[in-house]
């Protein structure tokens, strides 16, 4: 009987699970924001979901440390906070990157990028980043003709378009010449417009109905985002049919968005941040580019303007606001 | 130790073709995954095409042929495909007719590509056209798919080219299950990842063009069927099999780490290992059970009935198993018991029978006791008035009674043959009688037995002479000496000459040999008589025995002097014996002890007998 009973602790030893203990350090996630306005941040929304899906949930498997800063020139500030921590990753989407670059070298960080990352100098190529950056690029410059393309469809008349772009944020000069590119392709005249603060959007809306401006094209950054509402409010009080990159805008008011899907960007990046927490090196995570673009149309905001919206447009949208 | 072989070269053979079987089994699972993700990859494509292909036969190109408003068509192309990023439609000379792009019409995406005429030329001959695999933006997977316009079934206008995303593969082969750690993914003969569930590996644009399984896949010549053994893209030794998709010049790769395929197997073995293990001590408890209940009984039976067999039959096997083998013992202490009974029983018949045969012994000793004694008696009684009668016989025949007539003188002769006959006869008896009753002394000394027959020779000569029988002695020139009661010898020897005179014929002849016969001497004394049958000759040394035939009825004897004879030979520890053949002759052989004074104790012991 002995034996036997040896024998059986034998095979449950043989067989039996090896449990590994828990870790009782949580990784931690630093998130640098660019933030004019109290307005609530939809992508930040997404990238908590992102990492919720992935099975991070704030506070239990990890911890996000939210920064945000009101000016640029406070990013850097909050960025040294964040090493100080220290955290794990750090996530800096848009206007956030040169600041977290800036920094530190030796902190993995996740961008969410509209220009081109390797001429902004944040990695070395696209498959093979090589430092301690990747992430997402947005296209922002092959979808910039897009967008005034799709304007145009909706309101054919057009020939004067007023474009509202941060002239310190990182891919502003190439998507503002791929626009004038697609400009003269389609025959519009660009009224350019830098706004660096919320008063410089005031000032330029009375300068679009001087000039004569028929429609706005804001370029998607943290100051247009932030005014989004303004914006939208603005240009239908003026009768202006405008067009965005990202969904949020229109929810606010705008006629229509193309561009990539934020929540499907904002889940690839905690899609990274997932990755590097478990081991991957920056360096060694292409950049990838968003899968998913959207068109998204506010039929009420059009029916405000007056605006017929093309049968084969309503087709093609992925959403369509009634 | 049979018992644990057995269970070791079963529990080898086991493993043996568990190893087999779950290999075989494994490549036929894996080749049916490999099989079927292929047929998944294959359809994302065909979906593709057959997008193309709708959207390159509508109703507006019957009606309208190709032209610029073509581009709607293929606007609605893009939101019915996700993956086709840009969509080009030119006529059958190649100029561009219509186009819609996800990213606006300035940017297409094989710009640089020189896959224009190649597509052009295989679509525009009614067929479908996939092109190589390319990178965009230095890291997205895409691919070009182009297909004929047809306006009229069979009436190609033009060519419907699209770009179309590869990254869209991810979803089919990361949505494949296949094992514990396996995966699969698609390469382009020229080395390109094409999809991987890391899609990172496809983005870094890994060339897989060195890889042991992908020139298997790519070589006509190589066995399909067999699964691979190899390393993967990070090095971890896995079994692989490929399905080539040949429209596509692609493989499709089914990858299964070599862990994680033999964990399932070293588990069974260790199982299998574990099994044997406790079969081999349940065999070892079953053999020590087998001792204790089987093996030890036997024995202990063993020596019991050996025990029982060298002739303890009170022995009883005790052992108390309270089985067959303690039934047997049981019926072989029952045989025990039964032949100790028996001997019991035999022993005391015996007993009995020896106690019986002592008593009818001691009766008949005393029998013949009283008997000599009786005859002893008698012939002494008999004497003293035969002597009486003789003495006045002798007396009327000497004239003491005066003169006799003749018939008084020839009754007087006839009353004293008969007496002295008579008197032989109570001499006889008496002699026997002593000789019987061990009464009879020996006055021992040396005698030369050559001497001796001569004297009784001698004695007897005149006899012989009367019946002219020849009467020799003959001897051995050393001296053959006896240490013997002369008187008693002389008397054997005259009775036994005697009686050769006797039943010899005239002009017959007795010879006497005296010769050395090792220890002893040995006298015999042959005649040409007319023999003694043999059945005969084994009661010739019995008393009153007279043997038949006419010469021995002519005789007259006592009946007692052979008697006598073997009596007193043996008395002196000799022998005497006889071979006689009828019609030819009789020798009776006498031997005695020869030589000078036996030991005193050697005397002793032949006296007292």
């Amino acid at each position: 009987m002995t034996v036997l009973l040896a024998l059986a602790a034998v095979m449950l030893l043989a067989t039996g699970p090896v449990h590994a203990q828990p870790s009782t350090k949580l990784p931690r996630v630093g998130y640098l924001h660019l933030r004019p306005t109290t307005a609530p941040i939809p992508s930040f929304e997404a990238f908590q979901e992102g990492l919720r899906q992935l099975g991070y949930v704030q506070g239990e498997t990890i911890i996000i440390e939210y920064r945000a800063a009101d000016e640029p020139a406070r990013l850097a500030e909050i960025t040294a906070e964040l090493v100080r921590i220290p955290v794990d990753v750090i996530v800096a989407p848009g206007a956030a990157i040169h600041a977290a670059k800036a920094v530190s070298t030796a902190v993995p960080v996740v961008f969410g990028f509209s220009g081109d990352p390797v001429e902004a100098g944040l990695v070395a190529s696209l498959a093979r980043p090589g430092g301690n950056m990747t992430g997402v690029t947005l296209f922002a410059l092959e979808l910039a003709g897009k967008r005034l393309e799709l304007l145009k469809d909706t309101a054919p008349w057009l020939s004067r378009v007023a474009v509202l772009a941060h002239p310190n944020h990182p891919g502003e000069p190439r998507e503002l010449e791929a626009t004038k590119a697609a400009a003269r392709m389609l025959g519009i005249t660009l009224l350019h417009f830098p706004v660096k603060t919320l008063a410089d959007i005031d000032h330029a809306f009375r300068r679009m109905l001087d000039l004569r401006a028929e429609a706005v094209l804001a370029f998607p950054d943290h100051l247009t985002g932030a005014a989004r509402r303004e914006i939208a409010e603005f240009a239908l009080r003026s009768r202006l049919p405008t067009v965005f990159g990202w969904r949020p805008y229109v929810d606010a008011g705008g006629l229509l968005s193309y561009g990539p899907r934020m929540v499907d960007t904002n889940q690839r990046m905690a899609g990274y941040v997932a990755r590097i927490l478990k081991g991957a090196r920056p360096a060694d995570l292409p950049v990838e580019q968003p899968t998913l673009l959207e068109l998204v149309i506010n039929l009420r905001t059009a029916q405000r303007l007056g605006i017929e919206v093309p049968a084969h447009l309503l087709m093609e949208a992925d959403h369509v606001i009634r | 130790m049979l018992v644990c072989g057995g269970l070791v070269a079963s529990g080898l053979v086991e493993l043996y073709f568990r190893y087999h079987e779950s290999w075989e089994q494994l490549a036929v699972l894996q080749r049916e995954i490999t099989a079927a993700a292929a047929f998944k990859v294959e359809r994302f494509v065909r979906e593709i095409e057959a997008n193309l292909r709708a959207a390159a036969r509508n109703r507006a190109l019957t009606e309208h042929g190709l032209t610029p408003d073509y581009r709607f068509e293929l606007r609605r192309l893009l939101t019915v495909a996700r993956p086709i990023t840009e969509a080009v439609a030119v006529d059958a000379h190649g100029r561009e007719q219509a186009r819609a792009s996800r990213f606006g019409a300035e940017l297409p995406l094989d710009r640089g590509l020189n896959n224009g005429p190649a597509a052009l030329a295989r679509a525009l001959a009614g067929r479908s056209y996939f092109g190589p695999v390319y990178f965009a933006w230095g890291s997205e997977p895409y691919m070009t798919v182009a297909v004929p316009i047809e306006r009229f079934p069979g009436e190609v206008i033009g060519v419907l080219r699209a770009q179309v995303n590869l990254k869209y593969v991810w979803d089919v082969v990361a949505g494949l299950t296949i094992g514990s750690g396996g995966q699969a993914y698609a390469a382009a003969r020229r080395g390109a990842l094409v999809a991987h569930p890391e899609i990172t590996l496809v983005l870094q644009q890994r060339d897989v063009a060195g890889l042991e399984q992908f020139k298997a896949a790519f070589n006509p010549d190589a066995p399909r069927r067999a699964p691979l053994v190899a390393s993967s893209l990070d090095g971890t030794r896995v079994v692989t099999t490929s399905t080539l998709i040949p429209d596509l010049d692609w493989a499709v790769f089914v990858e299964q780490p070599l862990d994680a395929v033999y964990r399932p197997l070293y588990a069974s073995l260790a199982r299998t290992a574990i099994l044997v293990l406790v079969g081999l001590a349940v065999a070892l408890l079953a053999g020590l059970v087998v001792t204790r209940r089987v093996v030890r009984p036997l024995e202990t039976l063993k020596e019991g009935v050996e025990r029982i067999g060298r002739g303890d039959l009170a022995f009883r096997i005790e052992l108390g198993t309270g089985d067959e083998l303690e039934a047997l013992a049981d019926e072989v202490n029952g045989m025990a018991a039964g032949l100790e009974d028996a001997r019991a029983g035999l022993e005391r018949k015996v007993r009995e029978r020896t106690a019986q045969l002592l008593a009818a012994n001691e009766k008949l000793e005393e029998l013949d006791r009283l008997k000599s004694e009786f005859v002893s008696n008698v012939s002494h009684e008999l004497r003293t008035p035969l002597t009486a009668i003789q003495g006045a016989a002798d007396n009327m025949r000497d004239g003491l009674t005066g003169a006799l007539t003749e018939k008084q003188a020839r009754y007087l002769m006839r009353i004293k043959s008969n007496t002295d006959r008579l008197a032989r006869l109570i001499e006889d008896l008496l002699n026997l009688s002593r000789l019987e009753a061990g009464k009879l002394d020996l006055r021992r000394t040396q005698v030369s037995l050559a001497e001796l027959a001569g004297e009784v020779t001698d004695s007897l000569r005149p006899v012989a002479l009367e019946k002219r029988i020849a009467l020799h002695v003959v001897c051995d020139d050393a001296p053959v000496t006896a240490w013997v009661d002369r008187d008693r010898v002389a008397q054997v020897l005259v009775n036994l000459i005697g009686n050769a005179l006797k039943f010899t014929p005239v002009d017959g002849q007795v010879t006497i040999s005296v010769r050395a016969d090792g220890e002893n001497a040995r006298v015999s004394i042959a005649d040409t008589g007319s023999g003694i049958p043999p059945d005969e000759a084994d009661r010739i040394f019995e008393r009153f025995y007279q043997g038949r035939g006419s010469a021995r009825e002519k005789t007259s004897g006592t009946g007692l002097g052979l008697t006598i004879c073997k009596a007193l030979v043996e008395r002196h520890g000799g022998t005497i014996s006889l071979e006689s053949r009828p019609g030819i002759g009789s020798t009776f052989s006498v031997t005695l002890p020869a030589g000078s004074q036996p030991g005193r104790a050697v005397l002793r012991a032949l006296d007292q007998r």
